[in-house]
């Protein structure tokens, strides 16, 4: 494993290298600031509905394929029809699940993640499929190995002065998540931090997806910070977990996609959902008590 | 603050200490800087990641008096113990020594209680605003609250300040009792 990590990144080194520092970067920062945003159950009220919808969309988007795969099969290579049946499964047996979660926010974020997932799958399973041109267009969203110098300085740059207002002011963004009503007699406007947080989560997302694309962006926002929120037990060891899966699911992602070829933006969601599941059922499993 | 349930206590605590604003009349009293509130329970749901130190060591951050909301809380505790030592010291005084990196939301209901009490002390405040704190209480945890209450209470620079609408729980005397009932009147009935 380590000689063809070695090998493929002195090969690539040169092609990838600006990309790579800045999603390294951003995987650090932003999971952190994403776990702002699930503690305050933003992403939960703002992503919901179309996160909802989009599952409605990728269950169609996975059924068809599968039924146009049966009933035109030589227009097809046969092995489409196994991937496709496959992630239909893996939609239909999470919608399954979620339909067995008491909690609505849970079915609500549930739902945005299952959706999120199954499209960066929909991505990568569908790549030499007649689909070809729907996966196509879907890459040229995330512009990952294409990061320029000066793109690169951005999100480093920009991912530093995020860090740095949230880690200053962490006490007073936590406060008003969790009690607002302390929050207001301790002297903080709870509107005017919640303006902050979502001018940081603003900031956030206008500087770093033109650069590095919005799934990216998405899945460390939200996907770490989502699943390893029943596994933590403290507020800063929550944002640290989450800023440790960014790091490690994006140096997996790196390598799994140059010894298989696949997208980057699609594999760093993929396994950074796979992460965090490993990291939750560790921790719930062996660490619970 | 003694009440049948409905008559309106934890709604007028909180016109009290500025959460919500006051229908008529106005309130002289500036409780800011000077009270800390121990509600009923936080909106956590059970896996939430908030540990009890997590929940103690916020009461001892405050915005100073005159500060803007920019500069954000400063510690409000500058002893010589630090804060970890001084958080550990308030845990044991409260009950809760071990239990620092529990999740809170998985505590009993008396042990939520005790942790909001032991924030509302972190931060050395002149007056702690108690709202039901035997809500979701059993038997046996009513009996012990009850008497760290009562010797919390003994501490004649603190104003505790009790909602409930069952006072029989109190093992001491409280200093005044002001009665609420449905119909609107309020009573101030001094015991000492």
């Amino acid at each position: 494993m380590l000689n063809s990590l070695l090998e493929a990144w002195n090969l690539s080194t040169g092609l990838f290298l600006d990309g790579f520092l800045a999603v390294l970067v951003a995987s650090f920062v932003l999971p952190a600031i994403g776990t702002l945003l699930v503690l305050r159950k933003m992403p939960f009220v703002a992503v919901a509905v179309p996160g909802i919808a989009g599952a409605g969309v990728a269950f169609s988007y996975f059924i068809w394929p599968t039924i146009f795969a049966i009933a035109y099969e030589t227009l097809d290579p046969p092995s489409t029809f196994f991937q496709n049946l496959c992630a239909f499964l893996f939609l239909a047996l999470g919608l399954l699940w979620l339909s067995s979660r008491e909690s609505r926010d849970r079915i609500e974020s549930g739902a945005v993640l299952l959706f999120v997932v199954t499209l960066a799958l929909s991505e990568i399973l569908l790549l030499d499929s007649i689909y070809d041109e729907f996966s196509h267009r879907w890459l040229h969203h995330g512009h990952v190995l294409s990061v320029l110098e000066s793109g690169r300085s951005r999100v480093i740059g920009t991912c530093l002065i995020i860090a740095a207002i949230a880690g200053f002011y962490r006490r007073e963004l936590w406060l008003t998540a969790i009690d607002r009503e302390q929050a207001t007699i301790s002297g903080l406007p709870e509107k005017r931090w919640l303006l902050i947080h979502l001018f940081l989560a603003g900031v956030a997302s206008g500087m770093i997806v033109p650069e590095l694309g919005p799934q990216v962006v998405l899945g460390l926002l939200l996907i770490p910070a989502t699943i390893s929120f029943p596994a933590a037990r403290s507020l800063s060891g929550y944002a640290w977990t989450c800023a440790t899966i960014g790091i490690v699911s994006t140096l997996l992602t790196f390598w799994v996609s140059m010894i298989q070829d696949w997208p980057i933006a699609p594999a760093l969601i993929v396994i950074l959902a796979i992460v965090s599941l490993i990291h939750r059922l560790i921790k719930q499993r062996w660490w619970a008590t | 603050m003694r009440g049948p349930n409905g008559c309106g206590k934890s709604t007028f605590a909180r016109t009290l200490l500025g959460l919500i604003p006051a229908l008529s009349g106005t309130i002289q009293w500036d409780a800011s800087h000077h009270c800390r509130w121990v509600p009923q329970q936080l909106p956590l749901t059970d896996d939430f990641p908030i540990s009890v130190r997590d929940i103690v060591e916020l009461g001892l951050w405050d915005t100073p008096d005159s500060g803007s909301a920019f500069k954000g809380l400063k510690p409000r505790y500058n002893g010589s113990k630090s804060m970890k030592q001084k958080v550990t010291e308030i845990l044991q005084r409260v009950g809760l020594d071990g239990m620092e990196n529990r999740r809170f939301a998985r505590l009993s209901g008396g042990e939520q209680r005790r942790a909001l009490i032991a924030r509302a002390l972190v931060s050395d405040a002149e007056c702690i605003v108690l709202d039901e704190p035997m809500n979701g209480v059993d038997i046996q945890g009513r009996d012990s609250l009850g008497s760290l209450i009562s010797s919390l209470a003994e501490n004649p620079e603190t104003l505790f300040f009790v909602i409930t609408h069952d006072s029989s729980w109190i093992p001491v005397t409280p200093r005044c009792y002001l009665d609420l009932t449905t119909n609107g009147e309020i009573t101030l009935e001094e015991s000492c």
